[in-house]
């Protein structure tokens, strides 16, 4: 019965907000609306309508997935510090990282489906009704993963709330050891996510060793990037607070993973450029084009120099400390690692493909009508969530409230 | 498609799935399922009982679409056979004519275009080198001066890098060395194709397109039966001949007798002459991908 | 979130320990080899690439041989493929 109250109580809060927030709304419904007419599209024609191509099998959508298994995977850079070094500032917070992790995981699932030629037979690949062919396909392994990081952010956000709501302690003994489950989890959905591609030997440019590493260590910098954001928004339109420290906290640990993700890249530039096998024509397709085709040198280039300014503007502890530099850093370091994912690294991977052949690819307008679909409705359901736990944990929103109504 | 069925078992089939959420229910309307097709299993895991019975559907459906009649196959592999394929660089003038032979044979859509033998024109001079070669070559007359041909398609892997990526266990290798893709089971993630290094696999982007007077029916469940869009296919050996003691088409079309083709395990096979008696080579053999698909120089 | 918790950092790390290994294990525990196919090559003389380029180098095609070629491929025009589409 409580439970019901709880749903309910969450149900109602989401319909309750100004102008401002019903706009921001309304805006994301719009935009999924258009999104929407491209992924029906898709479902009359098949995925011709994207760019891609037995050449470029793979491309903006599974870029898209692997950079939002990244934003997951960061939720426990708060995890981390709050329980291993007791961080009071950053305790409280833990929770919209959790609330991240779950929506990310839900846009990245999204990915997958839009990706997939034949979605409803999705099932197939589950477990006793399908036939999963788990220890030996790494997908197997990452849908396994990233359901089990699914769940256990899930429930503990969920129960979380829910005992706050119901102005009951929390079970410690529940939560304690499900938040620490969740860090070798959070690591291990982005390593797998990495395995997927690195398990690829006929694709020389995911087949470094480094590739999981350098995963890890770019999402440590473009999740908490997305927060320190978030926080300063949630901070000005609601009763949200943080302090200071603590988002000086995050961006400190954004340092130690920018400089560890700007190394393991020189490290890998290094070993490409200077031994300069055969297989340094992926790089070469990606940094400078081969002949004629130079698609993605442009953006290559771009992410690189956000990347490295963010990395100056964080490193130097004035441009840290001061709120307008630190911002144009986490925005700047949130899109050189969104472009490294999702264009980057996926379309080199193919281009040249095996044979040798050179097929352009470019995302197709339905294919990125699609990801503002995802991404839209990411962040409406991101933004409900919000609205709830914003609710229950600033506003004392709880049972009693709700009776009263 | 939209056929009369009567069936009480499709009614409650068709019943229960209105249960279903909404979202799936878009989903299938979308892709107008027969939803004794979406609740099949996976081939490998069918009784004899269950196979026979969807083959009878399936040659009904398919007669009755293509208004020819239609058979499919589900022969199984036949005992002491691992079939093999040996290819002369000697002897390929690069004509295409395999290309052709081959989607006449086993289907392939005609627009969108798939081919399941792609034909690389190298340098001679350059030697076997993917990253300068050419599969649009036009010259009024082929070979060409100064190139060579290579053929690729599916070497039939002994350790085949996309049977082992497969989530759903949609591909698998057969005991005669085949492998092959249940197109009814497949979902469309194409990590196999990520994973093949022949670039062998290929995908039904959209709904494949055969004129019906071009269709051939005479097929076999895991090799030319019509295949649905979003899907993954490949090269089968033409499973539909081969079980059949018949030769691959590409083999009997080939002008110039390059593509030899038998049973490995038959020591009186000419695939098994040439392996004993010629050097050969296999594509991309630090990949550990043990191709039972050899080129070898006849001359 | 949880409050004060006496947790030292050693049963921290024991815990994330067990956490790896529970994860990891039920995979690991399900794990099973996979068995090459037993088909032992009788004999095979294989021709490295270097080789194969000696021969390429010098093979020879007879001007008789000569014939028109079939049509390239089409698949590969992306913009072809956008024009249909957009149709």
């Amino acid at each position: 019965m409580k439970l019901f109250h709880f749903f309910l109580g969450s149900i109602k809060i989401i319909f309750k907000g100004g102008k401002g927030y019903y706009s921001w709304i309304v805006f994301l419904i719009l935009i999924l609306i258009w999104g929407l007419g491209g992924y029906i599209n898709q479902l009359q024609d098949g995925l011709g309508v994207t760019n891609m191509s037995d050449s470029v099998s793979w491309a903006f959508y599974i870029g898209n997935f692997t950079f939002l298994v990244g934003v997951a995977a960061a939720a426990i850079m708060l995890v981390i510090p709050a329980y291993i070094y007791n961080w009071k500032p950053i305790k409280e917070i833990v929770i919209f990282g959790e609330l991240l992790a779950i929506t990310a995981v839900v846009m990245c699932i999204g990915f997958i489906v839009v990706d997939i030629g034949s979605p409803v037979k999705f099932w197939h690949m589950l477990p006793i009704i399908g036939t999963m062919n788990f220890p030996d396909s790494i997908l197997a392994w990452d849908f396994f993963v990233l359901g089990i990081y699914f769940l256990i952010n899930l429930f503990v956000a969920t129960y979380l709330l829910y005992s706050l709501f119901i102005k009951k302690e929390y079970n410690k003994s529940i939560v304690l050891p499900l938040i620490l489950l969740s860090i070798p989890a959070a690591i291990a959905i982005h390593t797998i996510t990495a395995f997927l591609f690195n398990a690829i030997p006929a694709r020389p440019f995911w087949n470094s060793a480094l590739l999981a590493p350098r995963f890890l260590a770019s999402a440590f910098c473009s999740g908490p990037a997305i927060l320190i954001i978030l926080f300063q928004v949630l901070q000005k339109t609601t009763k949200f607070e943080i302090k200071k420290e603590a988002i000086w906290t995050i961006a400190e640990l954004m340092v130690y993973a920018m400089f560890i993700y700007l190394f393991f890249t020189i490290a890998e530039f290094f070993k490409e450029f200077y031994s300069d096998t055969e297989h340094l024509v992926f790089w070469k397709y990606l940094l400078f084009g081969i002949g004629e085709n130079k698609e993605l040198v442009p953006y290559s280039w771009l992410s690189i120099f956000m990347g490295t300014t963010a990395f100056i503007l964080f490193l130097i502890p004035r441009t840290r400390k001061n709120i307008i530099t630190l911002n144009i850093g986490a925005v700047l370091i949130y899109f050189s690692v969104y472009i490294e994912k999702g264009l980057a690294l996926i379309i080199p991977g193919f281009t040249p493909d095996v044979l040798g052949q050179i097929h352009v690819y470019t995302p197709s307008i339905d294919e990125i009508r699609i990801t503002v679909l995802i991404f839209s409705a990411g962040a409406l359901l991101f933004t409900f969530m919000l609205k709830i736990a914003i609710a229950i944990i600033f506003n004392n929103y709880s049972i009693d409230k709700l009776e009263l109504e | 498609m939209q056929k009369g069925k009567n069936n009480s078992r499709r009614d409650f089939l068709k019943k229960l799935s209105l249960g279903i959420g909404g979202s799936a229910v878009a989903l299938s309307a979308c892709n107008s399922p027969d939803f004794d097709d979406f609740l099949q299993k996976n081939f490998k895991t069918l009784s004899k009982e269950d196979i026979d019975e969807i083959i009878l559907n399936l040659e009904k459906k398919y007669s009755e679409k293509y208004g020819k009649k239609f058979s499919v196959s589900a022969e199984p592999a036949i005992d002491n056979t691992l079939f093999g394929y040996a290819l002369d660089l000697s002897r390929c003038i690069g004509c295409r004519r395999c290309v052709y032979a081959c989607v006449d044979e086993n289907n392939q859509s005609r627009d969108p275009q798939i081919h399941w033998i792609t034909v690389l024109q190298m340098d001679k001079e350059k030697g076997i080198d993917y990253m300068h070669s050419d599969i649009h070559y036009n010259p009024e007359l082929v070979p060409e001066e100064g190139h060579f041909y290579v053929p690729v398609a599916c070497q039939q892997c002994a350790n085949p890098p996309c049977v082992k990526v497969c989530p759903a266990t949609a591909t698998w290798q057969e005991p005669d060395g085949i492998v092959v893709v249940d197109y009814n089971w497949c979902i469309g993630c194409r990590y196999c194709m990520a994973a093949c290094p022949y670039g062998a696999r290929h995908f039904n982007w959209s709904e494949p397109i055969v004129p019906d007077e071009e269709m051939n029916p005479i097929s076999h469940y895991l090799g030319n039966r019509p295949r649905p869009k979003g899907v993954v296919e490949k090269c089968t050996f033409c499973i539909q001949r081969v079980r059949e003691g018949k030769y691959p088409s590409c083999v009997e079309i080939c002008p110039t007798g390059s593509r030899k083709f038998g049973n490995m395990l038959d020591p009186e096979s000419e695939i098994r002459y040439i392996l004993e008696n010629k050097r050969v080579l296999v594509l991309k053999a630090e990949l550990n991908t043990q191709p039972n698909f050899y080129y070898f120089f006849g001359v | 979130m949880a409050k004060e918790n006496n947790n030292s950092r050693s049963t921290f790390l024991k815990k994330l320990t067990m956490a790896f290994v529970s994860v990891f294990g039920l995979g690991l525990a399900t794990f099973s080899f996979q068995k090459l196919q037993g088909f032992i090559k009788p004999g095979f003389k294989s021709l490295s690439k270097t080789e194969a380029n000696t021969h390429i180098s010098k093979l020879h095609f007879s001007e008789v041989m000569k014939i028109k070629p079939e049509s390239p491929p089409k698949f590969q025009q992306t913009s072809e493929r956008l024009q249909t589409n957009e149709i």
